[in-house]
């Protein structure tokens, strides 16, 4: 076995054979080499190596017995030993234990079956059997929508010559004079006002009548009933 | 299967015969170690409780390729460097480097042993370790590296730094004269 070389920083102020010789003691120490390796020639001349060879010969010497146990240490660590084991093996099966009911606990939990409580089964009424009304037809729906447009134009009308029949007084308080002098009879008299303007508006709901009615032509649904006015 | 594996199997049975067989083939050494490490006899029988407490545990996790003197003692280091690192957190108010009073202490042999013993118990916990493994203990290098988890070159660099301060605390104390005394007949170490 090859010594171990000094530190650096602890050789570098000490004479290379007092570095040396410190090598052979460490060997020495070590049971390389033997005791009379000590005896060289360096420590005979330097006081320090001298006194090293002395410290590891006594150091050698030394009686460094080992400590014996107390008696009975032994039986008290193997009863120790036994209780740990046990407890630990206990302490498994509680663990185990308690796994095992965690899992059955879930697995129970997951495979329940679905909570059904008791119900009251309650009589529900037969359901209304309603009629099925016949699909309604696009020519009846155009009927309507051509009935409605004739009253909207019919409402609007009257809307309009209703206000002025009060412009028109009664008959009986007008006094016409038989005759004036100078002023020629009216050729029209105002009493035929309503009757002249419903003549003027006349052409309006009989050409939106026509005009639905051309409609309904172009659509292929023939002339649909005519409205009630 | 060798003399350990069939010990250790035995042991992980719980046979309580097996037990007893493996603390009391480990336990001197163990104690020994521990005594030298933490520097108290009760501490060293406490922690060497833990050691084979830990060991029984653990005995699922041994390498049967590798022997099991290192590993337990491997163990034992380790509990007793947590044990002194719980010391040095919690300052105890009793000086261990003194026994207890009342118990049978082993009184060092001589002057010169009490004065390697101060020093040891001066040294840094890793060259201590190496240091009572090999002078004390007789392991080799490679069973001391196994022991403390370190390289065989880091165990001998710790090796010689400990010796160093043994020898010169020697020296210091006036153990070491320029002319040694010729009744002190230097022994080998014995290495097992």
């Amino acid at each position: 076995m090859t010594p171990v070389p000094l530190q650096p920083d602890e050789s570098l102020d000490r004479p290379a054979g007092c570095a040396a010789f410190e090598a052979v003691v460490n060997a020495v120490l070590d049971g390389e080499l033997g005791p009379d390796a000590l005896e060289s020639d360096h420590p005979a001349g330097c006081r320090e190596c001298r006194a090293s060879a002395t410290a590891a010969r006594q150091l050698l010497g030394a009686p460094l017995a080992l400590p014996t146990p107390p008696h009975g240490l032994a039986e008290r660590i193997v009863i120790t030993a036994m209780r740990d084991r046990r407890a630990r093996q206990r302490r498994r099966l509680v663990g185990l234990a308690l796994a095992a009911s965690v899992v059955v606990g879930t697995a129970a939990f997951l495979l329940r079956p679905s909570p059904v409580e008791p119900r009251e089964i309650v009589q529900l009424p037969p359901p209304l059997v309603v009629p099925e009304a016949p699909p309604p037809r696009v020519s009846d729906r155009f009927a309507e929508a051509g009935s409605a447009l004739l009253a909207i134009t019919n409402r609007a009308k009257d809307q309009t010559v209703n206000p002025t029949r009060t412009l028109i007084p009664p008959p009986e308080s007008i006094s016409v004079p038989t005759a004036l002098p100078g002023i020629e009879p009216a050729a029209e008299s105002l009493a035929e006002m309503p009757e002249a303007l419903r003549s003027g508006i006349e052409p309006v709901t009989a050409k939106t009548r026509r005009a639905v009615n051309l409609f309904l032509r172009d659509v292929g649904l023939g002339t649909p009933a005519k409205p009630k006015l | 299967m060798s003399a350990d594996d069939d010990l250790v199997r035995r042991c992980r049975h719980g046979r309580p015969d097996a037990m007893r067989e493996l603390v009391e083939r480990f336990q001197p050494e163990v104690y020994a170690l521990c005594v030298r490490l933490v520097s108290h006899r009760h501490d060293a029988e406490d922690v060497t409780q833990e050691v084979f407490l830990r060991v029984f545990r653990s005995l699922g996790r041994w390498d049967g390729v590798r022997p099991l003197r290192p590993w337990v003692l491997g163990i034992a280091v380790n509990r007793c460097r947590t044990w002194l690192g719980r010391r040095r957190r919690i300052p105890e108010p009793v000086d261990y480097l003194h026994e207890v009073a009342g118990r049978p202490s082993e009184a060092p042999a001589s002057e010169l042993t009490a004065a390697i013993r101060s020093a040891v118990d001066d040294l840094r916990p890793e060259y201590r370790e190496v240091f009572v493994l090999f002078h004390e203990h007789g392991r080799s290098y490679e069973e001391i590296a196994g022991v403390v988890g370190r390289p065989v070159g880091t165990v001998k660099t710790w090796l010689h730094r400990g010796r160093a301060h043994v020898l010169a605390e020697l020296r210091r104390r006036g153990l070491a004269p320029d002319d040694p005394d010729p009744a002190a007949a230097p022994r080998p170490a014995n290495r097992s």
